[in-house]
This record gives C-alpha cells, sequence and structure tokens, in this order.
C-alpha cells in the first residue's frame, strides 16, 4: 500500500512489463524529521519500500521482497529540493517472483538503481 | 554490554525518533560486533501485522554499524551506497529482540563494507553486504 504521507502520485503510465510512475516526496513527512535534524535526507530504505509500493499498488499484487542482487544509490534525495520523480520499472513474473530492475531518477540524475525479485504471496 | 541506554546511543548516531533502529551494542571483537533492537508499535517500520518490515532490519542493519563507527571514531553522518547479495526469510515479531551480527570486510577513505545477518529467536531474517560512507 502506497504511504501517501510520503509521496504523492503524479502520473501513471504502465505498458507490457513497464511502470512509468511520477512522483513527489512530502518533506514534512515525519520520518525527516530524525534523519536527520536540520539535514533531511530521504533514507535509502525508504526508495526501496517507495519502490515496492509502486510496483505493488501498480500490479494490484500481494507479494514482498524476495533477494535484491545490488542496490546502488547514486545520489541523496533531499525532500527540500521540490522535484518530480520518476520511477521506471521493468518488471516480468516468473512463476511466484517478480523480477525488477527498479529506477528511481528526475530529468538529471539517477538517485537509486536497484535489482531484485518480489515473492507473490 | 557497550552501549544500553538509548541516551547513549544518541552521543553515537545521528538519527533520531521516529527513525531511531538500533537499540544495544553488545560487544565488538576484532572485526566481528554484536548489536540489538526491539521494536514498538509506536515504530515507523511496524506493519499492520505487528512485524518489523524488512526496510526496517536493513536501516536497523546500517544504523547498527553507524553506531559502532560512532563509537570508534566519532558521531558522522553515513549514508549506504550499496547494498547486494541481500536475501530476505521473514518480517520479524515486535517487542522481541533483534540480534545482528556484522563483519567488517574492509574499512578504507571512511568506506566500509560489512557483511550482516540479522536474527530473532535463531531464525534469520536477513543477510546482506553493505556498503556504507562517513561524511568525516
Amino acid at each position: 500500500m502506497i504511504d501517501k504521507t510520503l509521496i504523492n502520485i503524479f502520473s501513471k503510465g504502465i505498458t507490457i512489463n513497464t511502470l512509468e510512475i511520477e512522483f513527489k516526496i512530502n518533506p514534512e513527512h515525519i520520518v525527516f524529521k530524525g534523519h536527520f535534524p536540520n539535514n533531511p535526507i530521504v533514507p535509502g530504505v525508504l526508495e526501496m519500500q517507495i519502490a515496492e509500493n509502486i510496483l505493488l499498488d501498480s500490479l494490484s499484487i500481494n507479494a514482498k521482497l524476495f533477494s535484491v542482487s545490488n542496490v546502488k544509490f547514486s545520489k541523496p534525495i533531499y525532500p527540500n529540493n521540490i522535484s518530480l520523480y520518476t520511477c521506471l520499472i521493468n518488471y516480468s513474473i516468473n512463476e511466484n517472483l517478480i523480477d525488477c530492475v527498479i529506477f528511481i531518477k528526475d530529468n538529471f540524475s539517477t538517485y537509486m538503481s536497484m535489482y531484485c525479485n518480489y515473492k507473490i504471496e | 554490554m557497550i552501549i544500553e541506554k538509548k541516551e547513549d546511543i544518541l552521543q553515537y548516531i545521528p538519527q533520531r525518533e521516529p527513525i531511531i533502529m538500533v537499540g544495544h551494542l553488545v560487544e565488538i571483537i576484532d572485526n566481528k560486533m554484536l548489536t540489538q533492537l526491539t521494536v514498538y508499535k509506536e515504530n515507523y517500520f511496524c506493519t499492520i501485522n505487528n512485524t518489523v518490515s524488512f526496510y526496517g532490519v536493513i536501516e536497523h542493519i546500517a544504523q547498527s554499524y553507524a553506531l559502532v563507527y560512532g563509537y570508534l571514531y566519532g558521531k558522522f553522518i553515513g549514508m549506504i551506497g550499496r547494498i547486494t547479495k541481500l536475501r530476505v526469510y521473514f518480517e520479524p515479531n515486535i517487542e522481541e529482540i533483534i540480534n545482528t551480527e556484522i563483519t567488517v570486510i574492509s574499512n578504507v577513505n571512511n568506506l566500509v563494507l560489512i557483511s550482516a545477518i540479522s536474527f530473532q529467536n535463531e531464525s534469520k531474517i536477513i543477510s546482506c553486504e553493505m556498503y556504507l560512507h562517513f561524511n568525516r
């Protein structure tokens, strides 16, 4: 389920095996009070959680993270920089696993790239 | 037990509530260390099933080493640069201890590579390797 207190979805592009979802991050979210005080930065694990939420919400599937072969956080996301981010997901469903390559980016940078899969429940 | 109280934890990590995800630093022996965390219902990573989300456990692993780093070198903001070989097994229960064993594989120029395994009741929760960068 998407945490609507954390992100707002602005547009959805859904084609076969590809999702392209635009979203904004709420800089007032409670997590940023602690990560970090007076220096808010989106925790990498929240970027991973946002990607999972977007995938499962878009596919209307119940699944949980199973494995991550590689996730790279290239640049920190500062929530006070109000920007429109894109979560780009290429996926394939193989039996009970959803194999994914996921990027979080904007027009200028890629912030997260992740190779992972989720187990359908 | 090296660091037991929350007010002491705060001396060594920059995170603050509601996202403090390490409870105790139990021991450091050479390049291996053991930490603990018990999550309660008000925690951001508590799920509707009264479990801790995998993302909360991954954050716990990162903050566990941040606590060790702060204890050894002083408090600095650390960021996860990369995670590899991550495998998740089950979502742990809240109000039960999560134990995390960390091994430092390398520590060069404030870039630290660790391997970590978290357990609850001796059952594996998550294992991974993680690169952390500290802004010294």
